[in-house]
């Protein structure tokens, strides 16, 4: 069922699927090229079979709107917050899956609420964004230079590049995003080795961003890492094999959600 | 085709109106042939929008994993207008339940 959540300065859009005695989970879509598709038949619909699924937009993708601010992890993190309040979940603990920035934001927002979070699967999360995700889009700097990028990056035509080109020149000039990518640091090691949860660490055995993977298995206390045969666009690339991850680490038994305010 | 179909068929065309919702997809000829990608460079959220609606009008009578499940994004897109109405029509139909 699709929802329209209003969170500071933006309008997301927002899918609930699936119902069950699962824990819930909300899958975060990757920066630029995702959206809740990234999620939505290959990898939602299945999960939803024994579990809440949500899905959302982030700002400035997909059905979302595009507002001028706000692409920061704090603020992705408070935007999360909202769409969990307002499917129900303000008081429960979830699991978050999350691709690539999604996976940024679904790393923030436990270190900011680690009661909130049942378990985390990053995958190919690129820690830190200013050194992993800012060189590629650095070179944006002009409608020709974007038209280029779109070309080499997210080949489309017709109807679909021209909404893509539209989409994307807002966010490139004129929105904070790229400051705000530019930003993104490493989360502190002392930060990541006090999470106590489990994590699912995948990432791809040609990403250029493996490196953060080893990194955050030895940081996090809780952490187990799986390579899968791909790059870096894991849900693209390999859904069969990151379908068969996601499977085995969900399907563990949990104890029945406690409220998080039992648990404070 | 049953009157099944041809119903599923009507609802698959007039959800891909209402989510494109753009002066051109009003008059824009839709059959069976059309397809996702080709002829109506339909983008991977429009898509969603699609299919969300259409489950939402059969609600529990539609068996969403059934229809959607295990496909990727690009598969589902790459199919016709058709392709889809059958899928739906099969889902619906296994479902045991008459419309």
């Amino acid at each position: 069922m699709h929802h329209t959540i209003a969170v500071n300065g933006a309008q997301l859009s927002s899918l609930a699927l699936g119902a069950g005695d699962g824990t819930p989970l909300v899958m975060l879509h990757g920066l630029i090229s995702g959206n809740m598709a990234s999620w939505y038949s290959a990898y939602a619909t299945p999960l939803a079979r024994a579990r809440r699924v949500l899905l959302y937009d982030q700002r400035g993708h997909g059905d979302s709107s595009l507002p001028s601010g706000g692409f920061d992890l704090d603020a992705q993190a408070a935007d999360l917050l909202a769409v969990l309040a307002h499917h129900g979940h303000a008081d429960t603990a979830v699991d978050i899956v999350g691709h690539s920035m999604g996976a940024l934001i679904a790393l923030h927002f436990a270190l900011r609420h680690p009661r909130r979070v049942q378990r985390l699967v990053l995958v190919d999360a690129p820690m830190p964004a200013r050194d992993h995700v800012a060189p590629s889009l650095l070179g944006v700097t002009s409608p020709e230079a974007l038209a280029a990028y779109v070309d080499a990056e997210l080949p489309a035509s017709g109807r679909r590049r021209e909404r893509l080109l539209k989409r994307l020149s807002a966010l490139f000039f004129g929105s904070t995003l790229m400051q705000d990518v530019l930003a993104m640091n490493a989360e502190p090691d002392a930060a990541l080795a006090a999470l106590d949860l489990p994590v699912l660490l995948v990432y791809g055995r040609r990403s250029p961003c493996l490196a953060a993977g080893h990194r955050l298995q030895r940081l996090l206390p809780r952490a187990q890492l799986e390579l899968i045969d791909c790059g870096h666009y894991i849900p693209e690339e390999a859904p069969a094999a990151l379908r068969a991850q996601l499977d085995a680490f969900l399907s563990v038994a949990v104890p029945t959600a406690v409220p998080a305010e039992a648990l404070a | 085709m049953s009157s099944r179909n041809d119903e599923v068929l009507d609802l698959v065309i007039a959800k891909i109106r209402s989510t494109i919702n753009e002066d051109w997809i009003q008059d824009f000829e839709i059959e069976p042939e059309t397809r996702f990608n080709d002829d109506l460079e339909l983008e991977s959220i429009e898509f969603v929008k699609i299919a969300d609606a259409i489950q939402a009008h059969y609600g529990t009578q539609l068996d969403i994993v059934g229809w959607l499940s295990g496909k990727s994004i690009q598969e589902l897109i790459s199919l016709s207008v058709g392709e889809l109405a059958e899928f739906i029509s099969g889902a619906v139909a296994g479902s045991g339940v008459d419309a």
